[in-house]
């Protein structure tokens, strides 16, 4: 079961162009297109006569022509036309998806269209400010359920042991966490201080020496990742504390966007405040967040499959305070959104 | 209560806490973060994972007395049972340890 009545990232901006794309969204065909405006649309990949997919038809126009016998909807699955009959079957017609174009990526709504409002599509805070600078970002597919992926991005003590070449530095084993729920999710945190600079982070960082380090792991209903670091020289960092001015923050944002129970599309974006101008940087940033993600992959795959197939309990532990509760809200976010469409 | 079951120097007004299996009786000191502190100081060693009221594995029954919780556990245990790793007494408690 999925939480449906929210935006999710579906492609890359650039994926989407006059070809239909094929998709499988929350287990559901999806094909999308740009129409000739360059708008996009999403509608059910599946032709209600033989359930053939209608991205394996043609464009005609803003319109798709299955390519079994011809049958026509225009992307509001509406069917437009029916060469073999005399007239369309009032039956015929497809779902079609609420889509949008936000952060250089598509994004989808899967619930009632009537409620699908672009305005709600998240926020980058301090987009468009003095020095900050947004990536373009990437994108992978998991072979893990996406509540996996949201139990990562809800457990800072993992870099110890995952990203060892990258997030990895004394104290992210066991300095101890806040957990944090809010209306929106929950935030994992904590500051570690005066401790060195990790691998990932010591080329970037705009001071000498051991820093004060923020791990902020939030993620939002239903799958929205949004992981800060703050560095600052130490001794300067603190929830209590107001930063000093060459303070580094990263923000990475992370969309989750369930394929399957099985599968997971993974968007990411990072957006950060330091050496905006610097192509050389902004790459060494994406080709960082890439090889990381990939370190995740590996081990949240094989957690799936362990999962999965366990022949023995697993146990809970204190680090997953913060996942867990996350689960256990979400879980009553779907249960009350199915509950209401029932009634 | 038995007469013997406690070493520790605590005020007169401490809560009891009676580990029935064991047979130990412990007077609560707030040195201790939780019963199971409390149990583990008193040579018990009752199951646990997550000590922070996630996991369920320290699920015990609760006898008698009541106890608060610390940390809100993620789900509320069954009727009758308490999660001691997040938790102290709240007065004199009977468990079933």
């Amino acid at each position: 079961m999925y939480l449906r009545n929210t935006w999710y990232a579906l492609a890359r901006g650039d994926e989407l162009g006059e070809g239909l794309s094929p998709f499988t969204v929350l287990g559901e065909p999806v094909v999308a297109f740009r129409k000739r405006d360059g708008t996009p649309a999403a509608i059910e990949d599946s032709c209600p006569h033989r359930k053939l997919p209608l991205s394996m038809g043609r464009r005609d126009g803003d319109a798709i022509v299955c390519g079994y016998h011809g049958l026509t909807f225009d992307g509001t699955g509406s069917c437009i036309a029916a060469p073999t009959q005399a007239r369309i079957p009032s039956t015929a017609r497809v779902r079609s998806y609420p889509v949008a174009d936000k952060w250089g990526l598509v994004w989808i709504w899967m619930g009632d269209p009537s409620t699908a409002d672009p305005a709600k599509i998240i926020a980058i805070d301090n987009h468009g400010s003095a020095g900050w600078i947004l990536t373009n970002g990437d994108s992978m597919v998991c072979g893990c359920n996406y509540l996996y992926l949201t139990d990562n991005l809800l457990d800072p003590s993992h870099v110890a042991w995952v990203h060892v070449s990258s997030f990895a530095a004394p104290g992210t084993e066991s300095t101890s966490l806040e957990v944090k729920p809010t209306d929106s999710g929950v935030i994992v945190s904590r500051w570690m201080h005066d401790r060195q600079v990790p691998p990932f982070y010591a080329p970037l960082v705009k001071f000498k020496g051991n820093c004060d380090r923020l791990q902020h792991y939030e993620v939002r209903y239903p799958a929205l990742g949004i992981n800060m670091s703050i560095y600052t020289p130490a001794g300067q960092g603190g929830a209590d504390k107001v930063l000093p001015a060459d303070a580094y923050r990263m923000v990475s944002y992370h969309f989750l966007t369930p394929v399957d129970e099985n599968t997971t599309r993974y968007f990411w974006l990072q957006h950060r405040n330091t050496d905006a101008e610097d192509a050389e940087i902004t790459a060494q940033v994406a080709a960082g967040a890439r090889r990381a993600f990939e370190e995740d992959r590996v081990i949240l795959e094989a957690v799936h499959r362990g999962m999965a197939t366990k022949t023995s309990p697993h146990l809970d532990l204190a680090l997953d305070a913060g996942a867990l509760r996350f689960r256990r809200n979400l879980q009553a976010l779907i249960d009350k959104e199915n509950g209401a469409s029932k009634s | 209560m038995p007469a013997d079951s406690d070493e520790q120097l605590a005020p007169a007004s401490a809560n009891s806490v009676t580990f029935v299996f064991s047979k130990k009786t412990a007077l609560w000191d707030d040195k201790h973060t939780s019963l199971l502190e409390l149990a583990e100081a008193h040579g018990l060693s009752p199951d646990f994972s997550c000590r922070s009221g996630i996991c369920g594995t320290c699920a015990c029954e609760l006898i008698s007395g009541d106890v608060v919780y610390f940390t809100e556990p993620l789900d509320v245990p069954d009727e009758g049972m308490v999660l001691i790793c997040c938790s102290r007494p709240a007065g004199d408690v009977k468990l079933k340890i």
